[in-house]
């Protein structure tokens, strides 16, 4: 029994498998099927069948692919988010680049998989994510400051409550990323666990999404649509 | 004459009987300082009546030496200091008889006619003296004082005319009177020289002693005194002239500042009343000429308030009101005639009080610029006050024998202080003016700067957004197809494989292995376009990030020694690229061929920026080296090939346990300086 203690995931953790390619389905299930920590919750193939899976909301994890036949991946990425707040989604993409990455998490993504490594890394990144942690690249870290940096003043939008702003450990941790440290090496610089560290992208992630829900409802409320 | 010499005649005589006692004190004080200055040392001949005896009696031992002889030596000068008075009821040609009502008097001799007794009035004067002998050379007669007009006969012969004698009479108040006796007209014994004097009824008539002496003795001492008294003056009058003409230019030119205009004025009263001293033919009538000389020196103290008013840029407006309306109610009485006497001197004097008041104006607003100009207006100020109560002085004294007026003196001081002050103010606004100019241009050459620094940032800009836009283009295209393509073969090639050979599972095959190359070059140039925001860490960073799980179980320890490098403009997607593959190259040789276990990236500067800056990056292993005997690979020509694209060269410092690929570039950057 001592054990469990140290085994806080007793229940699996399910994944929901987005992606019109058969072959990359495949290859993912059978990934979550040697991996005892994962089990699959459902795999779709088009955008339609996938609402159905967001809605019946039994996954804790959801691999979204964002170029589906019927729709489009951001779409479903905002309707999980908005549906399951306590799901996490994962953009599944080819490259990794700051484009695709960026859009996803602004529509509420923590985190993201390259689809030829999937097989690889797929189980350690669920696991991260669950405890907390996202991945993140130096491109992205430096988006991410400019994106800040860019919409840090925000008296524009006092009707919006919004802590849009980076806390100034939040910051440091984009900014060693930008200059290509890793989240060990950060984690020994600033002190902290490697964990910690990790923690604080993903929160970087939260608030950019926040930030982009409040700048649309302004951008709405400002147009006239609310 | 620089105060109206009739009216201040009668100021003169009447200041001990009046109150202003005091001020008779000061000026003569004055006037004993002004004294004392050289320039008065023109006036010379002293009259002392002594003189004559003396003369005479030096004069007699030559004549006595040759008796025989009609005519001699030159005696030394002798001075008349009385003659023979009578003056006609009107014009006298020829000399009255015994029916006029002569006296004795001495001289200097003052004579008033009576008022409107004729328009012009005729005055004789009958001067005696003896002769031993009768000079060779004849005598000169010298007079330092005679009004107005005249003629002078010598024993009941006409010798010539003072002037003109008839109207206009010249004017002559101020000028000595110089005429040669010849031998002819003289006789041993004693002889009569018969001086005939017209002047206008409202005017004064005088003769000052007549010295009678050598034309070598006398002639220097008139030409002295004519040069002083007269030939200067006409100088300082034409160039007070010019001075006012070429202010009033200024002020045309610049019609603002008003304070050039009253300057000018003041210049041109100036050099018009100096004609008083000079001219013989005024440009007027001679009782309007008069009449304007008298208005002057009041229009000149209201002039001068209103240039240090002006000057100042005080506003007195009250003041200035008072002062024209006592200037025009003055003039007004004087060319309507109707000025009394008392009036006159009452009026004078006000404008004595006065510009005490305008001494101090204009002190006080000189020290408010530079104590310098202070104390050059106050000095000017004095002066002039001193000379003008000298001149006061000659009136009072009353004594008409030898008098030199100086006040005019005191005009050229006076405006090249204040011409001084008006240039150096003109100067220094110029000066302003030029350097606002310096500013303006400065400015405009900074916004200039800075339009072309925004210009060149909007291009900048327009450039970064038309290259996202492609870049979003070629990413989408690839991401969606041969990406995905690629990446779907992969994953298919893959489960065949497992299929195939379960046994391999987690191994890529050689066609897995190809495609996975495939995407990860793909990968490497979909990186090459990521917004890097020109900073090379972030390149690096990149390609560390794409690396990570690989070198992670290659059990390779990866040490991260970069030095943070300024923005560097030259990171273009084209040499983002080259760099991304120079380095994978050498990151790929290390895993393939060294053996290590540790690799270090670092990075750094050297050079000076905007002439040789270079960056470099290092990739330094603890492997077993590269062999650069055997010939380099392809990999490292082609490494070799890119770093030289660059414009930099690869360096390989390879040596037993450490392996350094070192990549050195150009950065391109501007100066800092």
């Amino acid at each position: 029994m001592p054990d469990t203690v140290e085994m806080p995931l007793e229940t699996p953790t399910r994944i929901l498998v987005v992606d019109d390619d058969d072959a990359f389905r495949e290859s993912v299930c059978a990934a979550i099927a040697r991996d005892d920590a994962l089990v699959l919750a459902a795999q779709v193939g088009s955008a339609e069948s996938a609402r159905e899976a967001i809605a019946g909301g039994q996954f804790d994890v959801a691999l979204v692919d964002l170029g589906l036949p019927d729709g489009n991946g951001i779409d479903l990425i905002r309707e999980i988010a908005r549906t399951r707040p306590d799901a996490d989604v994962m953009v599944v993409t080819v490259f990794g680049d700051e484009a695709h990455v960026l859009a996803s998490i602004e529509a509420g993504a923590t985190g993201y998989l390259l689809k030829r490594s999937l097989n690889d890394t797929l189980g350690a990144t669920v696991r991260e994510l669950r405890a907390g942690g996202s991945p993140i690249s130096p491109v992205i870290a430096r988006q991410l400051l400019h994106r800040f940096k860019k919409d840090s003043p925000a008296p524009s939008t006092p009707a919006v409550v919004d802590d849009g702003g980076l806390s100034e450990r939040e910051r440091e941790v984009l900014l060693f990323i930008a200059k290509g440290f890793t989240v060990g090496e950060i984690a020994n610089m600033l002190h902290l666990s490697a964990h910690t560290v990790a923690t604080h992208v993903k929160h970087i992630y939260r608030k950019l999404a926040v930030h982009s829900r409040t700048e649309a409802v302004f951008e709405a409320g400002r147009m006239g649509l609310l | 004459m620089s105060l109206g010499r009739r009216v201040l005649a009668d100021l003169a005589r009447a200041l001990p009987a009046r109150t202003c006692a005091c001020a008779r004190t000061i000026a003569l004080a004055l006037a004993g300082v002004v004294a004392a200055l050289p320039v008065a040392g023109a006036a010379q001949a002293p009259v002392a009546t002594a003189a004559a005896p003396a003369s005479a009696t030096t004069a007699a031992a030559p004549a006595a030496a040759n008796p025989a002889s009609a005519t001699t030596a030159v005696p030394a000068s002798r001075t008349v200091t009385q003659a023979e008075f009578c003056m006609a009821k009107g014009i006298a040609e020829t000399m009255p008889g015994a029916s006029c009502d002569w006296k004795t008097v001495p001289l200097a001799k003052v004579w008033h006619p009576p008022r409107g007794s004729a328009p012009m009035v005729d005055a004789w004067f009958k001067l005696h003296f003896h002769l031993d002998a009768v000079p060779e050379q004849g005598l000169a007669l010298f007079s330092v004082a005679f009004n107005r007009s005249g003629r002078v006969h010598v024993n009941g012969s006409l010798l010539r005319e003072v002037g003109a004698m008839s109207d206009p009479l010249p004017l002559n108040w101020n000028r000595a009177q110089y005429v040669v006796l010849p031998a002819l007209m003289l006789r041993a014994g004693d002889n009569e020289i018969e001086i005939q004097q017209r002047i206008h009824d409202w005017e004064v008539g005088w003769l000052a002693p007549v010295r009678l002496g050598g034309e070598d003795e006398l002639r220097p001492v008139w030409q002295r005194r004519v040069f002083w008294q007269n030939d200067i003056v006409r100088l300082l009058g034409s160039c007070t002239g010019a001075i006012g003409l070429f202010m009033l230019g200024v002020w045309l030119g610049r019609r603002r500042d008003s304070m050039y205009f009253w300057f000018a004025c003041i210049a041109l009263s100036w050099s018009v009343q100096s004609l008083d001293s000079y001219a013989e033919m005024p440009p007027l009538p001679p009782l309007l000429w008069e009449r304007v000389v008298e208005s002057i020196p009041v229009l000149r103290g209201v002039l001068l308030l209103t240039f240090v008013l002006r000057y100042g840029g005080m506003r007195r407006r009250v003041v200035e009101a008072v002062a024209w309306a006592y200037f025009l109610l003055g003039a007004v009485a004087i060319f309507s005639g109707s000025m009394p006497p008392v009036g006159m001197d009452l009026w004078f004097l006000g404008s004595l009080v006065a510009s005490i008041y305008i001494l101090y104006l204009q002190v006080r607003v000189g020290l408010r610029r530079s104590r310098v100009e202070g104390a050059m207006l106050l000095s000017a100020g004095v002066l002039d006050m001193a000379l003008s109560a000298h001149d006061l002085v000659l009136f009072s004294e009353y004594t008409w024998a030898d008098r030199f007026y100086l006040a005019h003196f005191s005009a050229p001081f006076y405006l090249f202080v204040i011409g001084t002050i008006l240039v150096r103010r003109f100067t220094e606004s110029l000066s302003a003016h030029e350097n606002l100019a310096a500013v303006l241009e400065q400015r405009i050459d900074d916004k200039a700067t800075e339009l072309e620094r925004n210009y060149e940032q909007l291009m900048e800009a327009r450039r970064n957004e038309a290259l996202a836009l492609e870049r979003t283009r070629i990413m989408s295209e690839m991401h969606d197809g041969i990406g995905s393509q690629l990446t779907m073969a992969l994953s298919l090639v893959r489960q065949l494989d497992r299929e195939h050979d379960p046994e391999r599972a987690g191994e890529d095959g050689r066609v897995a292995t190809v495609l996975r190359e495939s995407i990860e070059d793909l990968q490497l140039i979909i990186d090459s376009l990521e917004p890097v925001e020109n900073d090379l860490l972030t390149v690096l960073g990149t390609l560390r990030y794409r690396l990570q799980d690989r070198l992670g179980k290659s059990g390779i320890d990866l040490q991260w020694n970069v030095v943070d490098l300024p923005p560097l403009p030259m990171l273009t997607p084209h040499s983002v690229l080259s760099i991304l593959r120079i380095v994978q190259e050498a990151f790929a040789n290390c895993l393939k061929h060294s053996g290590a276990d540790r690799i270090a990236v670092t990075t750094g500067l050297q050079g000076e920026a905007g002439v040789d800056e270079m960056a470099h990056i290092g990739i330094v292993d603890n492997g077993r080296g590269i062999d650069l005997s055997r010939g380099a690979g392809r990999g490292l020509e082609n490494m070799r090939r890119r770093a030289a694209a660059l414009g930099g060269q690869l360096k390989i410092l390879s040596q037993a346990g450490r392996t350094e690929v070192r990549l050195e570039f150009p950065t391109l950057r501007p100066g800092t300086a």
